[in-house]
């Protein structure tokens, strides 16, 4: 089998703060193969768009990526220079971010925001760019692209904005894009074309994707594998399919268990019991223990616990298979 | 932006100027010293004081006095100084070139200076160019402007000599006065010589007025820009590989310039204000110093003059100000 186009080894993100040690990433390794599109689920503040930041080296100001490799394409990234990380960036690796309505420039057109990562790492001239913005735009699904090219970011709705944030991150037709809950600040009858048009796009250039939700619903239908991320760390990784019919851990089922279905009526909605809160100064053992349901006597005691193969494909990080 | 609106500016800029001429008019007749007794020698009798202020119109009712005044603007007619013999428009003309041309230069400085080490300080966070960036926005605005000009005149005039500290142009240079901005005066008849002899005369003067500004354009900046940075649009910036200088002067700037060209606009107005020190420190023949004598002397159509002109300007800028808005940030369209 080929190398993985991205593969995450052992990253650690570390956030050194008055309290104490936050480990905002605490040894994911995660790859992804070419054309496959990952999906990355865990609740909110579990540190999945952190690991979309560090592969871009773009951890916000006061984290520091303290350990681990980020192998894209055979090259470590974490030792780029930081030029030679600019070119990955925007070309080879882009990254959607999670909110369409705050991530255009609200000072600049459409335009010249479409136009300057296309001039910079295409070395298209102005006039090339803007024909291949308007082709973009045309493709994506935006009507009159060449009058809302010359529009600002305010005089489009949020699923246009979207699209234009999309189309950025395809335009110079990278290997790998990182999306980060693109759907989520959508109505749900935009969340649909949205992920089709990613799904068509990424089909069309080839292009594999990281995609970083909430939303197992979403993750069904367009990933072929998942990774479970829960603080920090990956608690199970498995194909798709797998996943679905075979949960392993107690963290993973009790994330299905809190899908409200419309085929059972239900008193009680289920929750997660407890909040995930803060691992500060956490010690090396399971993270999710305090909130599980199935917990062993051992899991207070025993120290950090390793991935466990369940079958081949489908690992698990959970005391109960060791 | 629309006719309409215009016009509604227009009404407003009206309205503010017959309110600034009531109040000065008004509060100039209310305090006490009058141009009369300047005029008149010590042992004048009443009758001649009687007779004087009949010949200015002084001896009417205040309303009185003011109406006629105001007739007269209307017509163009801004009176006559008492204490120059001079018709006040002619006399404000005469000067406002050479105040304009500090103030505008001082802003211009202010402007460039305040925004470069600004931004500089936010790309270079806790590096020395960050400290010596708040060190000028401390000492900017702890030391007044006219504090900086005698300064400047100790050190640069007194102690090393090597620039101007009075006047507008050396004395020996002499320059055709066609828009009495000098710096324009001299290129239009490609006189070098007297450009660079006009761009030596203005340096010290302009940094004094201008360092306060600079303070707080440094502050602003840096503070507008501590906001955006955090927006996702910059991270978007950062993540289509954008150069980090590209990032914060071009993506980051252009919204952190909105607040600065609101704190600039205000502030214009206290420039003009500064200039009244400056001028009397540096000779500089404007209308900060004109202000100056004709108040010493309760030269009444004059200092009525010399207001109303300030005021018109103050509101010009604003308008100026709010106009570069719809450029600035495009969410802003007036209707």
């Amino acid at each position: 089998m080929s190398d993985p186009l991205l593969s995450v080894k052992n990253l650690q993100v570390f956030f050194h703060l008055a309290q104490g040690t936050l480990k905002a990433i605490d040894g994911v390794s995660l790859d992804v193969k070419k054309g496959q599109i990952v999906g990355l689920v865990g609740e909110s503040g579990g540190g999945k768009s952190m690991i979309g930041l560090s592969i871009l080296r773009l951890v916000p100001e006061g984290g520091k990526i303290a350990s681990g490799k980020i192998i894209f394409e055979g090259k470590n990234l974490l030792n780029l220079s930081e030029d030679e990380i600019r070119i990955i960036r925007g070309s080879y690796i882009s990254m959607i971010l999670q909110d369409p309505l705050t991530s255009l420039n609200p000072a600049f057109r459409i335009g010249p925001q479409m136009i300057d990562v296309l001039r910079l790492h295409k070395g298209y001239d102005k006039k090339e760019a803007e024909l291949i913005a308007i082709e973009m735009l045309h493709n994506i699904g935006i009507p009159d692209p060449k009058k809302n090219i010359r529009k600002f970011p305010h005089q489009l709705s949020g699923g246009m904005r979207q699209r234009v944030v999309i189309a950025i991150a395809f335009s110079c037709s990278p290997k790998l894009i990182i999306a980060d809950e693109p759907t989520t600040a959508l109505d749900v009858t935009i969340q649909a074309q949205i992920l089709q048009l990613l799904k068509n796009l990424s089909t069309e250039y080839q292009t594999s994707v990281l995609f970083i939700t909430h939303d197992l619903g979403i993750v069904a239908n367009l990933c072929d594998s998942v990774a479970v991320i829960y603080a920090g760390e990956i608690v199970e990784t498995a194909q798709t399919s797998e996943l679905f019919l075979n949960p392993k851990h107690p963290y993973t089922k009790a994330l299905f268990q809190s899908i409200l279905r419309h085929d059972k009526k239900q008193e009680h909605f289920y929750s997660i019991e407890g909040v995930m809160g803060s691992h500060i100064d956490w010690p090396d053992k399971c993270k999710f223990y305090p909130r599980c349901s199935e917990k062993l006597d051992g899991c207070e005691k025993t120290g950090s616990v390793e991935f466990v193969s369940y079958s081949p494909d489908h690992l698990v990080r959970c005391l109960k298979y060791e | 932006m629309n006719l309409k609106y215009i016009i509604k500016r227009l009404l407003y800029i009206i309205t503010t100027l017959f309110g600034v001429s009531i109040i000065t008019f008004v509060i100039l007749r209310v305090i006490p010293g009058n141009p009369i007794a300047m005029m008149l020698p010590p042992q004048a009798t009443q009758q001649d004081i009687i007779e004087l202020k009949a010949q200015y119109g002084l001896d009417k009712a205040i309303p009185i006095q003011y109406g006629i005044w105001l007739i007269n603007v209307v017509q163009g007619d801004f009176g006559v100084s008492i204490h120059m013999k001079q018709d006040v428009m002619e006399l404000v003309i005469e000067r406002l070139p050479a105040t304009l041309e500090l103030v505008l230069a001082a802003t211009a400085i202010a402007l460039i200076l305040g925004i470069f080490i600004g931004t500089l300080s936010i790309m270079k966070k806790d590096t020395f160019l960050d400290k010596l960036g708040s060190l000028m926005a401390v000492l900017g605005l702890a030391i007044p402007d006219f504090l900086w000009g005698l300064l400047f005149i100790i050190f640069f005039g007194v102690f090393w000599h090597v620039l101007p500290i009075s006047g507008r142009i050396a004395s020996t240079d002499t320059l055709i006065n066609i828009t009495g901005f000098f710096l324009v005066d001299s290129l239009i008849k490609f006189d070098f010589k007297g450009f660079y002899s006009v761009f030596l005369h203005l340096i010290l003067p302009a940094f004094s007025l201008a360092l306060p500004l600079t303070a707080i354009v440094i502050r602003v900046i840096k503070s507008s820009l501590l906001e955006v940075v955090k927006e996702d649009y910059i991270l978007l910036a950062r993540v289509k590989g954008l150069a980090e200088r590209v990032v914060i002067f071009i993506h980051a700037l252009r919204n952190a310039l909105i607040p600065t060209t609101t704190i600039v606009g205000v502030q214009f107005g206290f420039l003009m204000g500064g200039t009244v020190l400056v001028e009397i420190i540096y000779s500089w023949p404007g209308l900060g110093k004109l202000a100056v004598t004709a108040i010493i002397t309760r030269d009444l159509p004059l200092i009525q003059g010399v207001v109303l002109v300030l005021a018109f300007i103050f509101v010009i800028v604003n308008l100026i100000v709010d106009l570069l808005y719809t450029f600035i940030n495009p969410k802003i369209r007036y209707g």
